[in-house]
């Protein structure tokens, strides 16, 4: 319920919460420093306390009891919350079975290196080199699966990189657990339901593996509640040193919050937020951080603050609270060796929080705690966590829209915006229930997923479009890996007679594609299972209590895959150029398509080039040739990936959202049909190529008018608005309209040119401009070049004339 | 491969180190890097010999690394058993890693961080890793260490 | 009924020089704006040149120039010279338009499309949602709309048809009973210029007298004072003085006018114009109005509602 009068609380302001102030400066004056804390703890139980002839789930449960037991509690700062991620400031945290050892060879460089350095001490160096490391390099779940398929060929794919990434090598986050289940019950409660479970159960050898499953829900629960208790013993040691009176004061209610949650149902706000809090640090331990996302908060959280409220909280310390929640979020972020910062970095852990729409009865749920986590949000312009708004044209209130774009305008950046409308038709079209479809947030970047019920690994594959791309032309042959036959062999592109027939050859490439990397994502998670299982999410998913069964096994109520595709919108144009311009007007042929981009459209071919660029049958525009591309590739993808069954029985979604890799993977992309010259970034998400849409309503027309259903893992339309044209309610306008046409997502990044080209000069300047990638928002100084480049370059749209703006 | 024990006989423990060592910082700056392997390997070795701290990372440690120039003319397999390392110029496939790279400066690329040149090593499909990657990563470790201590940097 | 007459003009086909969508300052809302081609004065200091003559014109974009040449090679009376900057020789060019089919780039693009009604009418209900959620709709403009009544009229049809908020902009020179019977009950909104009060300078600055426009502004106000906003641009030297404004507003005030609009000079169109090979008038400023200038202007309108999109 809404009962504030003035949406943008302009009376909170940081000034008047200097807590939040110093701790966001804190926050950006911090380098984040590697932990060894949990590889330490992980390394030393498997060396000396595990037991092999356990079941995996119940070696699982032991595992975490004890990471939990040995963490040390952390109250390093003024913040209302306890609990830390790791022992540090801003920790990077390693998982020694997952991707720990790629840092390995930079062990010794990496507080040195010039993008993103890692703090690490001579001591943990040689803590990682000799006792830590060297016990994992045949336990990786990269390594396991490998062996276990006998190095398939899917697997030595991906190690080629430039065709997809299966990133169950890293972890299974990319989720949103179940963190009503921690406030309305808490875990104590949990935890007898599984140890009813269990002694109902008989003898049988299938009951036998729910037993260890419940067993392990226990043990791993339990290892929480231990880790609540040390911080409330280590917030009374504090608060018995403390000569300051109001500090001493807040370190005793941190003591009492941490005896009451997350054991026990929470009583006010800050208990609540806590609670959630803890159990997301034990989710950190479990698994690396990608895009474990939070949920619904301000319906989570409702409750609590209404109460609190009632007792005399007020606006300004309730957004204080919520303040500190969102910089805890950001006190970790991920591992990024070298290659993975040159090509893929910039990334933060991509915490999607969501705000607002409707309920499960399809009423409008937007309420003051909204508008609180907003001004947050707008206050503390960080990275972490990544805002997704959710708006129901019609259903919502418009006050509401404006007040997003309000903030968008205000950090440049966020929230992103989610069509509610779409959404709920995107999931009941995957077999989701319309009371929990209405109950979607987003995931990571752009994912709808029913919020606490569902395991979707909604980034659990990469591909790079493109990859299929230069196979078709080529009969099945990558120019990266030059004469290696890697795909099937096709007609090579020269012989080809008809549009019909090319299109055939990338159907071939891409069909195969998929089975390589849906095969590789299968044996990934077969791995998980053997070597991975995951109590503690399990304990926050809907649907593993009732089956007895690990997330990793199928527990959740509802089970899919996400594969993310990349450099779509680099695809359609390409292919619609060979259909224009080689086969109907035959304006050249694909032999000299083929030698003109084996050139980079270098001289020789520079008229064929601006012929290219400048015909207007481009994805984003008018075009129905474009628009008919689109909806082919967009369909086959779908179907085919839909075809195809995960290793939990569930099916595979397809969504265009890229992070940094639309940068990445084309920086190792050559000259494509489209124009595109080699190693530029491709477009991102389901954007169109810049340059290449200079009509705002033809381009939202374009998108919102693609077959969503068909986008199951959602998508990022990114665009640019020049600030000094981005007013309300033109703004919020234009958002309404694409909603009302259909689009599913959008997000905007509110900044001129010239502010990025002066930030990448001078970064030290601009140590907290954020700009949104594709889906998630980034540190602009922390991107790479070639991300910097292409968010520099991205399309700007001036919203007075409705025209992209150029430059150059 | 040349032979090491006939480089180093006669010189003290110490000199040996300071010529093996020179020979790999030489081979670093070298256009093609075309002796970057057998230095490094030669400088590897005797280090593990004389230099006790260094040793540790091999104590216990069991892995075999086949390496592989593109065009067949250089074969080594090293082979890291009970703090001992061992050359051979040969092939085989029972090892837990395989490298194959285009010439010296190529694998000197993609091992060693302060000389790298991630995407020039990609774009032209420089190295092809197959096998278990986390024994590359532990090698990695170990020669990064050899440059940055000899050229004064380490941490 | 005065002597004028746009007969000559009329007879040519309409052409469309632009489809501005996602238009925020050409009425109320998200608009597309329709410009035509051809208009019967010639203002001096028009800001879209490409608008007065009726037949099409080669434009030159110079960013999408590659400088291949092959408008050099394909010219049949060799207006193109590949100079720096590019050149068309405009006494020369016949406007066959050879040399747009030849550009590689469509950095020469021929301006001025004629669009059945069908096909303008379907590229302008692509953003009817647009229109929907802003309180938006088209606006047609020019050029002068008026020029071609009977296709204006058919496409104004079609949109109120479709429930959509129509607009147009005009100079005011126009039959009065033509209009009234083919224009006026399809527009929400006329948008009515009103350069100068003097005839004199009026005829001299147009090239035709103000006495029909003032006598159309009557009737319209007459026949349906709501749906008329008239328009005084702010031309520095030209329109935007004392003396001429306290006349314009002394007659609107006479007219019984209750709301107007000031459109403030914006010098950008000088280096579009050149690129069309217009000359440009040296007298025009090639600066914006200061805030102070703005202010003294506003403040003659003062007994007025001053509506700015």
């Amino acid at each position: 319920m809404v009962t504030i009068d003035d949406l943008s609380l302009k009376d909170v302001t940081l000034d008047r919460l200097p807590r939040l102030k110093r701790l966001r400066e804190l926050h950006f004056a911090t380098r984040p420093e590697i932990c060894v804390e949990l590889p330490r703890n992980i390394t030393s139980y498997m060396k000396h306390l595990d037991n092999p002839a356990d079941s995996p789930e119940l070696r699982a449960g032991k595992l975490y009891k004890y990471v939990m037991e040995n963490k040390r509690p952390v109250i390093a700062d003024e913040n209302l919350l306890a609990g830390t991620t790791t022992a540090r400031t801003i920790g990077v945290v390693l998982y020694p079975d997952f991707m720990a050892l790629s840092i390995w060879p930079e062990l010794e460089t990496v507080s040195r290196r010039k993008k993103n350095p890692f703090g690490i001490t001579r001591e943990e160096i040689k803590e990682l080199n000799f006792d830590i490391f060297p016990y994992w390099p045949d336990h990786t779940v990269q390594e396991v699966a490998k062996r276990d398929n006998g190095n398939p060929l899917c697997q030595r794919i991906m190690e080629r990189i430039v065709f997809y990434i299966a990133t169950k090598v890293y972890c299974i986050s990319h989720t949103v657990p179940n963190y009503a289940m921690v406030v309305e019950r808490g875990l104590l409660d949990i935890l007898r339901e599984a140890r009813e479970r269990e002694l109902s159960l008989g003898g049988s050898k299938e009951a036998r593996a729910k037993k260890d499953f419940y067993q392990a829900v226990q043990l791993s629960l339990s290892g929480v509640i231990s880790y609540a208790a040390n911080l409330s013993r280590e917030a009374e040691r504090l608060a018995a040193k403390e000569v300051d009176t109001k500090r001493r004061q807040e370190l005793l209610e941190m003591a009492e919050v941490c005896k009451r949650v997350p054991a026990g149902r929470p009583r006010t706000f800050r208990e609540a937020l806590n609670a959630i809090w803890i159990c997301k640090i034990a989710l950190h331990q479990e698994n690396a951080n990608v895009a474990l996302s939070l949920g619904r908060l301000d319906q989570v959280l409702y409750p609590f603050y209404a109460e609190d409220i009632k007792r005399g909280l007020t606006l300004a310390e309730a957004v204080e609270l919520i303040g500190c929640f969102w910089l805890k979020i950001a006190d970790h972020v991920p591992l990024s060796p070298e290659t993975g910062e040159e090509l893929f970095g910039g990334s933060g852990s991509n915490q999607a929080v969501t705000l607002g729409g409707v309920d499960m009865q399809g009423e409008d749920a937007v309420n003051d705690l909204t508008y609180a986590m907003l001004k947050a949000t707008e206050l503390l312009r960080l990275r972490d966590p990544n805002v997704n708004a959710r708006y129901y044209p019609e259903v919502s209130k418009k006050e509401y829209l404006d007040r997003l774009c309000e903030v968008n305008i205000n950090t440049g950046a966020t929230p992103c915006f989610h069509n509610d409308a779409s959404a709920v038709e995107v999931l009941t079209g995957q077999g989701v229930s319309l009371e929990h479809a209405r109950d979607y947030s987003s995931v990571g970047c752009v994912e709808p997923s029913s919020s606490g019920r569902t395991y979707g690994h909604t980034g659990c594959i990469l591909m790079n479009l493109t990859s299929a791309l230069e196979m078709a032309l080529w009969g099945g042959k990558h120019r990266l890996t030059e004469d290696e036959q890697i795909g099937p062999k096709t007609k090579p592109a020269v012989a080809m007679t008809s549009f019909g027939e090319f299109k055939k050859a990338l159907e071939t490439q891409l069909g195969w594609l998929i089975d390589q990397v849906v095969t590789l994502n299968n044996n990934l998670g077969r791995a998980h299972q053997e070597i991975h299982p995951t109590p503690m999410l399990s304990a926050l998913m809907e649907g593993c209590m009732e089956k007895g069964k690990d997330v990793i096994y199928g527990g959740a109520t509802y089970n899919s895959s996400g594969a993310a595709m990349i450099g779509l919108a680099d695809v359609v144009d390409s292919v619609t150029a060979i259909q224009e311009f080689v086969f109907d007007k035959k304006k050249f042929t694909m032999a000299e398509m083929i030698s003109a981009i084996n050139a980079n459209w270098s001289v020789p071919y520079k008229k064929l080039q601006a012929m290219v660029k400048a015909s207007p049958e481009k994805f984003g525009t008018d075009s129905r040739m474009a628009r008919a591309n689109a909806d082919w590739l967009i369909g086959f993808l779908h179907d085919t990936f839909q075809s195809k069954e995960n290793y939990r029985g569930g099916k595979y979604t397809v969504g265009y959202w890229t992070m940094t890799n639309h940068a990445g993977f084309g920086a190792l992309t050559g000259a494509l049909p489209s124009g595109r010259m080699k190693n530029e970034p491709f477009a991102s998400g389901i954007t169109p190529v810049s340059g290449s849409a200079p009509v705002l309503t033809s381009c939202l027309n374009f998108v919102a008018r693609l077959d969503h259903t068909r986008i199951a893992d959602g998508h990022a339309l990114n665009l640019k608005y020049t600030p000094s044209t981005t007013t309300l309610p033109r703004f919020a306008n234009t958002i309404e309209a694409f909603f009302k046409m259909g689009g599913l997502q959008v997000q905007f990044n509110i900044i001129d040119r010239k502010t990025l080209e002066d930030a990448r000069k001078y970064p030290e300047k601009y140590p907290d401009l954020f700009v949104r990638v594709s889906g998630y928002t980034a540190y602009f100084k922390d991107l790479n070049p070639h991300m910097q480049q292409e968010i520099i370059t991205r399309a700007e749209y001036d919203l007075v004339t409705g025209e992209e703006q150029k430059y150059g | 491969m040349f032979d090491i024990e006939r480089f180093i006989s006669g010189l003290s423990m110490d000199k040996a180190l300071e010529r093996l060592g020179e020979k790999f910082l030489k081979s670093l700056e070298d256009e093609t890097a075309e002796t970057f392997l057998e230095a490094l390997l030669a400088f590897m070795k005797i280090k593990f010999m004389f230099d006790p701290a260094y040793r540790k990372n091999i104590e216990g440690f069991r892995g075999r690394y086949q390496f592989r120039s593109r065009d067949g003319g250089v074969a080594v397999l090293v082979k890291f058993e009970d703090g001992d390392m061992k050359i051979r110029e040969q092939t085989s496939d029972d090892v837990n890693v395989t490298v194959s790279f285009k010439d010296g400066r190529a694998l000197m690329n993609f091992l060693l961080s302060a000389n790298r040149d991630i995407l020039r090593g990609l774009l032209n499909n420089e190295v092809v890793v197959a096998g278990n990657l986390n024994y590359m990563y532990k090698f990695g470790f170990m020669a990064n260490h050899l440059q940055l201590e000899l050229t004064g940097n380490l941490p | 009924m005065t002597s004028f007459s746009t007969a000559n003009l009329t007879t040519a086909r309409p052409l469309v020089f632009d489809i501005k969508r996602h238009a925020l300052e050409d009425g109320p809302g998200i608009r597309s704006t329709v410009f035509f081609k051809g208009c019967p004065l010639s203002c001096l200091w028009c800001q879209n040149p490409e608008s007065i003559d009726p037949g099409p014109e080669i434009g030159f974009y110079p960013r999408d120039c590659i400088k291949c040449g092959d408008c050099v090679q394909t010219c049949p009376v060799s207006a193109c010279a590949l100079e720096d900057p590019f050149l068309i020789d405009r006494e020369r060019c016949t406007r066959c338009g050879d040399c747009v089919e030849a550009c590689p780039g469509r950095a020469l693009r021929l301006i001025g499309r004629f669009y059945p009604v069908d096909e303008l009418v379907d590229i302008l209900l692509r953003d009817k949602i647009f229109y929907e959620v802003s309180g938006g709709g088209v606006t047609f403009s020019g050029g002068e709309p008026t020029l071609f009544m009977d296709y204006t009229s058919a496409v104004l049809k079609v949109l109120k048809d479709s429930g959509i908020h129509t607009a147009i902009q005009t100079n005011g020179f126009f039959a009065w009973e033509e209009f009234g019977e083919k224009i006026l009950p399809y527009v929400d909104l006329i948008m009515f210029d009103v350069k100068l009060a003097d005839a004199g300078k009026h005829r001299e600055y147009t090239g035709q007298s103000n006495k029909p426009i003032l006598t159309n502004l009557k009737n319209l106000l007459a026949e349906r004072a709501e749906a008329v906003l008239p328009r005084i641009p702010l031309i520095p030297e030209f329109t935007a003085t004392v003396e001429n404004l306290r006349s314009i507003s002394d007659l609107l005030k006479g007219l019984g006018v209750k709301k107007c609009s000031l459109l403030p000079y914006n010098p950008t169109w000088i280096s579009k114009a050149e690129n069309f090979g217009k000359n440009v008038d040296p007298r025009l400023s090639r600066h914006l109005l200061t805030p102070q200038e703005l202010k003294k202007y506003r403040d003659i309108f003062s007994w007025s509602e001053l509506v700015t999109f």
